[in-house]
């Protein structure tokens, strides 16, 4: 088992030297620099003044020289500053995240649990009514934009109903409490949470049904288990390890879905700090936060496979 | 022995002469006859092929021009006039539905064709020659697929600028991977088979057998991917044009308008605006899902037996 989480991390570095290569070609590729960010029309500077302050910060040398001294500062936790800000990306990175996880992990776990029990419910009626109606449900939720659901929701339970309110995290100028955060968290994690539940609602149905025909679960009705027993306790378990994957799999696409629904609702995560950034021309942030969000999607694939590892033995073998 | 009955004796087939089958059936009528039996998927057709005429036909649908501003009447709910209303600028909302159809399906099909060649391509080489280059590939394809595919397309279009060409380049370049795992592991299951292996002991070249023998067994599947793939490249573009990196107005793509909307009054006092271009999106998205689920059905190749 440690040896193949230890080959999993072992994989996941040049990986990573990869997405760091990618996100640096990408963002230098970008016009502008550091420098082109600080000059104003009302602040000329010299030519000759700014190719040597260039030389001086070291924006003449090559590309793979930068990529290394960014890597390296990278190490050491610095991130750069901001364009815009001048504030270091690391903080106001860090600052941010606990809103975009707290959106993600409700959104992620709403849809999970409520995905796979109708998934399974689905799968063990197959046919039904109820299997009918959740399927084109289903699909109907894989089919609406995101943003759509959003702004949807925001007509009838805000605007319509009054119910709730329309965006932000907190009342603004009033004190943190717990209900004020929730109330203001139900429709953005609402509108994620739809659409990752249809997903895993066809994956986990799809899952169930494939492992309701195997022959072993024949075996076990031929010994005479209980049906109860022969779903519980083999059909279920075997049907949940493609679902790991699925949900891992998941992973980035719910990024882009935060990146949106943080723009509509103005959820103070790092989406909308990277909308900001790319509509600023923020270099720096831009590439801090591709980063950012790339190493957290590796860490969560990495924790899908060694979980997947954990629930099917034969894994650990390859 | 008279002579007809002699040739029904002699009706020996010569060897290598094609045998038909029975009641002349191939293997796409009978595709399509088990596609037709999916009720959804019938549905789905039918509502693309009816969006698919309106977008072609977009221009000559309405009275009115997409871009034409008609200050006057601008930001009034439907009428005689204006079958959707009108937007902030006077625009014509049921001509701009129209037309933003044919940019979001348009995008679709194109990022979806990248998308297919390059997976195609790769899983190919990947699947078939497998050792190295097999490494490879499924090295690219693990970095390709960690990125938040959304966080990446916005990079590339803040480098590239937006456009609707972009748009569909952005999207094609990202989606390849699920194709690409698909094809490999077609190519790599079809390879062990025994009919590729006796192809090649008769020394049949390698192209050749990629071309007559795996590939078209491998059609099936990445035609379910590529369907499904139209209907998120669509979803793509639509947030993209959304968050103002796709198609730039005044274009109209269903994406940008529902962005022109994103102020509370126009939210909750004008739902011509927002509503229109969404359920379009939602609808065709739904009617492209439905018949990837037909296909799925109709091309399964365990009931092909």
């Amino acid at each position: 088992m440690t040896k193949y989480v230890l080959r999993r991390l072992l994989v996941s570095i040049p990986l990573l030297l990869g997405i760091t290569i990618i996100i640096f070609i990408l963002a230098d590729a970008m016009p502008g620099d550091a420098l082109t960010a600080m000059v104003t029309d009302e602040a000329p500077i010299a030519g000759e003044v700014l190719a040597e302050r260039r030389s001086q910060l070291g924006l003449d040398k090559s590309l793979p020289v930068r990529y290394l001294i960014w890597v390296g500062q990278l190490l050491r936790g610095n991130m750069g500053y901001s364009f815009i800000t001048s504030v270091p990306i690391a903080e106001t990175v860090l600052r941010r995240i606990p809103p975009t996880l707290e959106l993600m992990g409700v959104s992620l776990l709403i849809s999970i649990i409520i995905g796979l029990v109708l998934g399974i419910l689905s799968a063990l009626k197959q046919y039904s009514v109820f299997d009918y109606l959740l399927t084109v449900l289903g699909f109907i939720g894989l089919s609406i934009p995101v943003f759509f659901l959003g702004m949807t929701l925001i007509y009838i339970f805000s605007l319509r109903l009054d119910w709730l309110p329309t965006s932000g995290m907190g009342t603004a100028a009033a004190d943190f409490s717990l209900a004020d955060n929730l109330r203001h968290l139900i429709l953005p994690a609402l509108s994620l949470a739809i659409l990752r539940t249809a997903v895993f609602m066809r994956y986990t149905r799809a899952s169930v049904l494939d492992v309701l025909g195997s022959d072993y679960l024949r075996t076990a009705r031929a010994k005479g288990i209980k049906e109860r027993l022969v779903v519980g306790r083999h059909a279920l378990r075997n049907a949940m390890i493609p679902i790991i994957t699925i949900i891992g799999l998941n992973l980035p696409v719910l990024f882009g879905g935060a990146v949106i629904i943080e723009t509509i609702f103005q959820w103070p995560g790092i989406g909308l700090l990277y909308i900001t950034a790319v509509n600023q021309r923020d270099h720096p942030m831009i590439m801090g936060l591709a980063l950012v969000s790339s190493i957290v999607v590796l860490a969560s694939n990495l924790l899908t496979d060694i979980t997947y590892a954990f629930a099917d033995p034969r894994i650990r073998y390859e | 022995m008279t002579k007809e009955q002699q040739l029904s004796l002699g009706e020996v087939r010569q060897v290598g002469e094609p045998m038909e089958a029975t009641g002349g059936q191939g293997l796409w009528t009978k595709a399509w006859q088990r596609f037709r039996r999916h009720r959804l998927a019938m549905i789905g057709l039918i509502i693309l092929v009816i969006f698919i005429f309106l977008a072609i036909f977009a221009p000559v649908l309405s009275p009115h021009s997409a871009f034409k501003l008609d200050l006057p009447n601008r930001a009034s709910g439907p009428s005689r006039e204006h079958w959707l209303g009108t937007d902030g600028t006077g625009r014509d909302i049921f001509a701009r539905v129209m037309l933003g159809g044919r940019v979001s399906l348009s995008v679709g099909l194109v990022a979806v064709a990248i998308s297919t060649t390059i997976g195609v391509i790769l899983g190919g080489i990947a699947g078939y020659f497998g050792g190295r280059s097999d490494m490879a590939i499924m090295r690219i394809t693990d970095v390709v697929m960690t990125f938040p595919p959304l966080i990446i397309i916005i990079t590339l279009v803040a480098v590239v600028g937006p456009s609707i060409y972009n748009t569909m380049f952005a999207i094609g370049l990202l989606s390849w991977t699920a194709t690409a795992r698909l094809v490999r592991g077609q190519f790599l299951y079809l390879r062990s088979q025994e009919f590729v292996t006796a192809a090649r002991c008769l020394g049949v070249r390698d192209s050749r057998i990629i071309f007559n023998h795996i590939l078209p067994n491998t059609i099936g599947p990445v035609v379910v991917a590529a369907t499904f793939g139209v209907a998120t490249a669509i979803l793509m573009e639509a947030g993209l044009s959304f968050l103002g990196l796709g198609v730039q107005p005044p274009t109209p793509s269903w994406g940008n308008m529902l962005r022109d909307a994103q102020t509370l009054t126009i939210l909750e006092t004008m739902p011509w605006m927002w509503v229109p271009p969404g359920l379009m999106i939602v609808l065709s998205v739904l009617s492209i899902n439905f018949i990837g689920d037909g296909l799925r059905d109709a091309l399964d190749p365990r009931s092909l037996l």
